[in-house]
């Protein structure tokens, strides 16, 4: 494996936010999806989770919420830990598609659907939503419903229902799917001013690149790498025998030059 | 796809309390359900239409939802005329059109047009997530509110997906009356469709189980009677108990 445990951990001081030990997962037909993945991630940690498609990024998200139960292994979240179908607000997930997420009549009864459930007021509940569907500039869109949305605004307003719950530990399945470039910009913005644990998969290495500080390589079910993230896309082999491609950022000449071909940087 | 889009007019029906007309619209059209008298269902039917102009509805849109009831009137009308009653008004070799028949299809066509008439002033001029929280007011199930409200939410989603599928399948030479005709490919697009909606539920009730769903949902509607509110019920009740009175003199 390829710089696993790349960031020596202090034993003496619990920053851990995620806990997986020797996890594996197969469905009932036997075909297994996860073998014996572990990884610890530190609190406020912005991990990448990578591979190529069914590599097990999406039933690795849906171990750690909860929604499903590793056949081995265990997982604990904030040092506690995880039971199959049990609410837990410290996690929120986001889903590939955000009309899996939003499943209210207007987008202010979708934000506001989780903190009710969490016991909030109404008057805190909404508050929370109002905040949150303007940390992604959607505050017009309260009143409208869902299926009046484009795939651009739904995918913000599916990330507005999660940060409405507040949740300690963020999730995110392929964030930026759908977006144009404006939005993809905001969501990088705020991923990056966000003091969360954040867990993202996507196919996107640009934007990974950017709003990462780790990555981990999943394939076939296993980590095979994990380790800085520059480092580990930089790493052409690496990518290459996992069915991936290293970012054109990450080639020197891609920062050198301009669209007219004037050098910009030295 | 908008199928309520007549809820953005501006009219006196569409800023009534959900909850007032609910009741009051829906006492009416229990007051149609049980008329006899053919004078008071045509003094029921022009109040409906009084309400359609009140409610500021297009012709054009009321006439376009009246459509699928003409449909079923014009089958219906002559098998009621020609099988029901006993006293000949008129007959042409084996068609024989019977007096009670004719009273009949008249009393069910304005029955069927005041209800269906009444019932899209509701629809209307009220979105049907409000009708739904309003509904929860009248000890209706939440479960079935939600059921509702889940529903109105996807139905746009799955007519979209439909419109697709079947773009796509059209796209490869697949014709309404060749999928017709050949059933395997319309099935096939109903089966596909059928799939992707069972494995979407999964998804919606695991993404609703994460943000802590425990089975009711929360009613986030605030409804807030005022004077104007209790007024139109007041017309309203005021037809219902002349109406009433004539149908019990």
């Amino acid at each position: 494996m390829f710089g696993i445990n790349f960031k020596p951990r202090d034993p003496m001081k619990n920053n851990t936010s995620i806990s997986l030990v020797d996890c594996s997962f197969s469905y009932t037909t036997g075909q297994r999806i996860l073998s014996n993945v572990s990884l610890d991630v530190d609190i406020g940690e912005r991990v990448a989770l990578i591979g190529p498609n069914g590599a097990g990024k999406t039933t690795l998200f849906l171990l750690l919420c909860g929604i499903l139960a590793p056949t081995d292994g265990t997982i604990t979240v904030k040092d506690k830990k995880v039971k199959h179908n049990q609410f837990n607000q410290a996690i929120s997930y986001l889903f590939q598609s955000p009309d899996d997420q939003l499943f209210s009549s207007t987008v202010i009864d979708d934000v506001t659907f989780g903190p009710l459930n969490s016991g909030l007021t109404q008057k805190a509940a909404f508050d929370q939503a109002e905040v949150a569907l303007a940390s992604v500039n959607c505050q017009s869109l309260r009143d409208k419903p869902p299926h009046n949305l484009s795939g651009g605004e739904k995918r913000m307003v599916a990330l507005a229902t999660l940060l409405a719950m507040q949740p300690e530990i963020m999730l995110l399945d392929e964030p930026t799917s759908n977006l144009d470039m404006k939005n993809r910009r905001a969501i990088i913005t705020l991923l990056c001013s966000l003091k969360k644990t954040l867990l993202i998969s996507s196919h996107d290495l640009e934007f990974l690149l950017e709003t990462c500080s780790r990555a981990i390589i999943l394939d076939q079910g296993t980590i095979v790498a994990d380790g800085p993230i520059r480092t580990l896309l930089a790493d052409e082999d690496l990518m290459q025998a996992h069915h991936m491609e290293k970012p054109h950022s990450l080639f020197p000449h891609t920062h050198r030059r301009s669209v007219e071909g004037i050098p910009r940087d030295h | 796809m908008q199928l309520d889009y007549l809820t953005a007019i501006h009219s006196p029906m569409h800023t009534w309390d959900a909850r007032w007309k609910l009741a009051f619209v829906g006492m009416l059209i229990f007051v149609v359900a049980s008329a006899r008298e053919y004078t008071n269902l045509i003094v029921l039917y022009l109040f409906a239409l009084g309400l359609i102009v009140y409610s500021k509805i297009p012709l054009s849109s009321y006439l376009k939802s009246l459509k699928p009831l003409f449909l079923i009137l014009i089958m219906m009308i002559p098998l009621l005329s020609l099988t029901s009653g006993g006293t000949i008004l008129t007959q042409w070799g084996f068609l024989t059109i019977y007096k009670e028949g004719l009273h009949l299809s008249g009393m069910v066509t304005l029955r069927a047009c005041t209800i269906i008439s009444l019932s899209i002033i509701i629809f209307s001029s009220t979105k049907l997530p409000v009708l739904v929280q309003a509904l929860s007011y009248f000890r209706i199930p939440k479960g079935l509110c939600f059921l509702l409200i889940v529903t109105y939410r996807y139905i746009f989603l799955y007519l979209d997906k439909v419109d697709k599928l079947i773009t796509a399948a059209k796209l490869r030479g697949y014709t309404v009356i060749k999928g017709i005709r050949h059933i395997k490919n319309t099935t096939a697009i109903l089966v596909t469709l059928l799939v992707r909606s069972y494995d979407q539920s999964e998804r919606i009730y695991q993404a609703m189980q994460l943000r802590g769903f425990t089975g009711s949902f929360p009613v986030t509607q605030h409804f807030k009677t005022t004077w104007q509110d209790i007024a139109k019920a007041g017309i309203i009740f005021a037809c219902l108990v002349s109406i009433l009175s004539l149908e019990i003199l």
